[in-house]
């Protein structure tokens, strides 16, 4: 591949890859992103003489002003500035692809190019952008050096001086060379990369952060579940049954050993208390701060005994900053979020219905662990009358749920009874769950559902059984929340996706509080194929997703702090910061990091000891058998040996077995032709050879002219003997 | 011998292209390997740099100041980016030994061809965008040659044109390579030290004639008489002692024995140029005026060597070599390249008894 075409082709990926920044965060219309693709496509063909005339060139300048006054007309009117400016942005980088002639045209799009990375950083913090991050680390080494070597091409084998016609055809030549890039070239840019990234991400750990972990100027996207508002209608929740957005991360806690592929767990979010025969609302007004301990907030004392676990949860950025809770919560340690170098401690508040929800400034979601106790004793917790009031409340004309709610609890003696032949009568045919309604027309849907179709989601079941069993004087809730979560190998955790929304009950029973109670039956219904190419697929991109939010987008001045405590007691050995966790039985046995890098350190300087070494040896070797020929000796070992070839002509060549000298004795002895000047020659050659002798320029001159001199003799060959 | 690969006498002779057996300097092994080690280095940052510098610290404020851990990356690469580059250009740089030749010839108001060879000591990693820079003392530096690519364990040679303005001792002393490999982000150098020297002939007046002689030197006609000289005066048989050059190849063959070529003897054809190197210090023109009589005598004694004279050039306090016709004029060239004026209040007297051409600085040179 020549250099002109590998220079195209890398000025074309960085220019694409800063493009599609361009393109992140929607800000730019598809529309606009279709044309800025076309025009950059096309401008591919541009070569040659059209690219160097002129009007070409004056016909793009005009071109860019004419959308530059256009673009400003249209934030006059009150456009969002936004995307003019991506728009603009991306115009200037068609046209500088549209008129690469020079260097500088290349360089000047790999600064738009850049330009576009930097931009992108406020437009979207998803991974796509870490994507194309590492495209440019790739490439902006190759983009560079190869503008950089045409730069000096154009500067030195062009001269200004030549005709221009006579200039782009040097430079047309040298930029054909396919030498000049091969692909010792190549691989050793690309390798260069390497290092590039591993100096990027030292430095991106190692820079003090002392704002906040991110900021952009458009919103962020968050994701939408339903059922944790103000309100929810009947059939919300459950219809978003095929959506896969992963919403939670749980971090299995230590008592875990082997975490189960699916976990069945009920993560509570918020509860309802009135419904008024299509939807249920909250009553309730006000809540309160939790007080903090440091940054635990305690929601259940469990008369000094400890939480048995702790589930590390990362919530996504929800439409609603609620905090889901593993059964048994106890207690909620949420981490302080950074504000301009500061630790500010996070407020949680408390509304009635066990509703817990965060502040949410920075729409990064929420980092909090849940310290459960399942076999704690805690306070039954007192119901008041008006909330008493609010729990047994009916919707309108309810006879009929309450016929079937006696017919059903016929013989319990007991709530608990009661609630347990409900969710019996509900799992057992003919109620079947199914995401597809039938339109219960006028008829209200409850009755509907447990008369007529018999068939629902998570959202009827729950419903049903609030209702029947307050017909019954039993306070019930409609609680809201995730059920079930699924193991990312890739991550490490499980993963609860959108999908997973549910909806249960929750049933006040004397002296044991608030029990919860899910009567919606098992679903025949896969969400989707878990073991699935696909499915792994999306298992992967979201551990990498969340690696990306964790430890790029959310990275601050507390993961630093981390980073630096994990290494520092990596390096002492892996011993425990406190002891209070659970540390492996070998970890006393586990070698000192420092004693392997030491290791692996010596043996490195030895590797290199040995080859530098051995590289020695072999010159030596080599140079042992040969004097060294000085600089100024070499113009006379060539003359002599210039000498020999002319002797060898004239029949008086020298046996091998014959020293220089020698052999000039003997010409001297024989009267041999040639030998006089065979003598002068030797004498300064051994001189100069072995003598450290220096011999001027002219003298070299001079010998060579004698020795030339005997090529007037005729050769051996032809001579005859003298009369 | 063959005529002076000089090219026209009078005429000043490039260096290599002549012919004529370059000169070839380079760092000792010692030297080469101290300046290796402890060579005189440095870095600047190239326009580019500056722009690439300051925009990273555009960054880092928009990064601090935002907090947005994607601009704390961008900045990262940015920083990167210019660790690597200095890396890299060191890599270029290092395991690259200079070699010069210098023309064997050069005269003074016309260019030299000097040839600069880089040998690239690494074995797998070649040296791209290497300029370099020929220093010589009291001359202007911007004489560079250009190195796109040098293999590696490979060489490349490249020619620039040294202007001579002045007759004398040229010294080089060093080599500065440079590169901006690879981003273009800084200009980084080494400097070799690869002394040498060329000594810068007079420039050779072409008018310059040697006067006529008569070939006694004392009216006697011309005779031919038989001996060293340039003009054949007959064939005679080899004798022992005969120089090989004389010998006629095509008659010996011819007669199936060895012949050689009389010449005539130029007993008495030497030319003896006095040149006065003293100067009145106070006089501003006298040096320039000096310059020019040296060139005068240079040419004198072209003109005069071609035509088969021995030329000798006496002074006030030294004297050439005297040259035969047979041999280089160089040595006498040297001679007057390496002449220093002396101030005329402490100068020897001057001896013209034995010239035959007088040149003086405040006169015009005169035969007799």
């Amino acid at each position: 591949m020549s250099f002109a075409q590998l220079h195209k082709i890398v000025t074309y990926a960085l220019a694409a890859l800063g493009l599609a920044a361009l393109s992140l965060g929607g800000e730019l219309s598809p529309a606009a992103l279709a044309l800025i693709a076309v025009l950059a496509i096309l401008s591919w063909w541009v070569e040659g003489p059209r690219i160097e005339d002129p009007r070409w060139q004056r016909g793009w300048n005009v071109a860019l002003l004419v959308f530059l006054v256009l673009q400003i007309a249209r934030g006059l009117i009150g456009q969002p500035l936004l995307p003019l400016a991506l728009e603009m942005t991306a115009a200037l980088q068609v046209s500088r692809l549209a008129n690469r002639r020079r260097a500088a045209e290349h360089q000047q799009i790999a600064i738009l190019a850049f330009l576009h990375l930097c931009a992108a950083t406020v437009l979207s913090t998803e991974i796509v952008y870490g994507v194309l991050f590492f495209g440019f680390v790739v490439l902006i080494p190759w983009m560079l050096a190869l503008t950089h070597l045409r730069a000096e091409i154009e500067g030195h084998f062009a001269p200004p001086s030549a005709p221009a016609a006579e200039r782009d055809g040097i430079l047309a030549r040298v930029l054909a060379s396919r030498r000049l890039v091969g692909a010792s070239f190549l691989i050793g840019t690309a390798a260069i990369a390497v290092p590039l990234f591993l100096s990027t991400a030292l430095l991106f750990a190692a820079f003090p952060r002392v704002g906040l972990g991110f900021l952009a100027f458009g919103d962020a996207a968050s994701a939408h579940v339903a059922g944790f508002g103000d309100d929810v209608t009947l059939g919300d929740v459950g219809l978003l049954r095929d959506d896969p957005t992963v919403v939670m991360r749980i971090t299995p806690p230590a008592s875990v050993g082997s975490p189960p592929h699916d976990l069945s767990i009920l993560l509570r979010g918020t509860s309802f208390d009135a419904y008024d025969g299509r939807r249920w609302s909250r009553t309730f007004v006000g809540g309160e701060h939790l007080r903090r301990y440091g940054d635990e907030f305690v929601l259940a004392h469990t008369a000094g005994r400890r939480p048995d676990d702790a589930w590390s949860i990362a919530l996504e950025h929800l439409d609603q900053p609620v905090v889901f809770l593993p059964p048994h919560t106890v207690a909620v340690d949420v981490p302080p979020r950074f504000s301009s170098g500061l630790d500010v401690g996070r407020e949680l508040t408390l509304h009635p219905g066990l509703d817990l929800r965060y502040e949410d400034p920075d729409a990064l979601g929420l980092r909090y662990t849940a310290w459960t106790s399942p076999d704690a004793e805690t306070a039954v917790e007192h119901l008041s009358q008006e909330d008493r009031r609010r729990y047994l409340a009916l919707p309108p004309a309810p006879q009929r749920l309450a016929q079937i709610a006696r017919a059903w609890t016929l013989g319990a003696t007991t709530d608990r009874e009661r609630a347990e032949q409900i969710v019996r009568h509900l799992a057992a045919p003919p109620f079947v769950y199914s995401r597809t309604m039938d339109d219960p027309g006028s008829e209200p849907p409850l009755e509907h559902f447990l008369e007529t179709s018999h068939s629902g989601h998570c959202e009827y079941y729950a419903s049903a059984m609030a209702i029947l069993l307050r017909t019954l004087g039993v306070p019930t809730r409609n609680v809201t929340g995730f059920s079930g979560a699924h193991y990312n190998s890739y991550g490490r955790y499980w993963s609860v996706r959108s999908g997973d929304a549910h909806a249960w009950v929750e049933t006040y029973l004397q002296d044991e509080g608030w029990v919860t109670f899910d009567p919606t039956p098992p679903s025949d219904e896969t969400f989707g194929a878990t073991d699935s190419l696909l499915a792994e697929l999306r298992a992967l991109t979201d551990a990498m997703r969340s690696r990306w939010q964790e430890w790029i987008i959310g990275y601050d001045l507390r993961s630093q702090r981390e980073l630096a405590r994990t290494l520092g007691r990596w390096l002492g050995g892996g011993a425990s910061e406190t002891g209070a966790h659970r540390t492996s039985e070998d970890a006393a046995s586990r070698p000192s990091p420092w004693r392997t890098i030491g290791i692996v350190l010596a043996l490195m300087f030895l590797a290199v000891l040995a080859d530098r070494g051995y590289r020695w040896l072999l010159r030596a070797r080599s140079k042992s058998t040969e004097r060294p020929i000085d600089a100024s000796a070499r113009e006379i070992v060539a003359i002599y040996r210039e000498l020999e070839l002319e002797l060898a002509r004239l029949g008086t060549a020298r046996p091998a077995n014959r020293t220089p000298l020698e052999h000039v004795l003997a010409l001297t002895a024989a009267n041999a032709i040639g030998a006089k000047v065979a003598k002068r020659v030797t004498d300064r050659y051994v001189e100069a050879r072995f003598g450290a002798v220096v011999i001027d320029a002219a003298e070299l001159e001079t010998l060579r002219a004698s020795v030339r001199s005997l090529r007037d003799l005729p050769a051996a060959s032809v001579r005859r003997p003298l009369r | 011998m063959a005529e002076a690969s000089t090219g026209v006498p009078g005429k000043p002779g490039l260096g290599p292209a002549s012919g004529a057996t370059p000169v070839e300097t380079r760092a000792s092994p010692a030297l080469a390997r101290a300046a290796r080690i402890a060579g005189s280095r440095g870095l600047r940052f190239t326009r580019e740099g500056r722009v690439f510098v300051l925009v990273t610290l555009g960054v880092g404020a928009a990064a601090v100041n935002t907090g947005n851990n994607l601009l704390y990356l961008v900045l990262g690469l940015m920083l990167s980016l210019i660790l690597v580059s200095g890396v890299l250009s060191d890599l270029v740089l290092i395991q690259i030994e200079g070699t010069r030749v210098l023309p064997s010839r050069a005269f003074a108001g016309g260019p030299a061809l000097v040839e600069i060879a880089l040998r690239n000591e690494k074995t797998r990693l070649p040296s791209f965008s290497l300029e370099v820079e020929d220093r010589a003392q009291a001359l202007p530096t911007d004489r560079r040659c250009y190195f796109l690519k040098v293999e590696p364990s490979g060489e490349q040679r490249a020619t620039y044109r040294r202007d001579l303005p002045r007759r004398g001792r040229v010294v080089f002393d060093s080599l500065r390579l440079s590169t901006r490999y690879p981003f273009g982000l800084f200009d980084k150098w080494r400097v070799l030290p690869v002394p040498g020297e060329l000594i810068v002939f007079p420039f050779v007046d072409p008018t310059a004639r040697a006067p006529e002689l008569s070939s006694g030197g004392d009216g006697a006609p011309e005779r031919v008489v038989r001996g060293a000289g340039i003009e054949p005066a007959g064939l005679r048989d080899y004798r022992v002692g005969d120089e090989a050059r004389s010998l006629h190849g095509r008659r010996s063959a011819a007669l199936g024995r060895l012949v050689v070529r009389e010449r005539e003897r130029e007993s008495s054809r030497t030319i003896v140029i006095a040149l006065d190197e003293a100067i009145d210090t106070s006089d501003t023109l006298a040096l320039t005026r000096l310059e020019r009589s040296i060139s005068r005598a240079a040419g004198i004694a072209v003109d005069a060597h071609a035509r088969g004279a021995t030329v000798e050039i006496v002074c006030r306090r030294s004297s050439s070599p005297r040259i035969a016709p047979s041999a280089s004029l160089d040595p006498l060239l040297r001679y007057l390249a390496l002449l220093a004026p002396i101030a005329l209040g402490s100068a020897p007297p001057f001896e013209t008894h034995r010239a035959n051409v007088v040149i003086t600085t405040a006169a015009p040179a005169s035969a007799p």
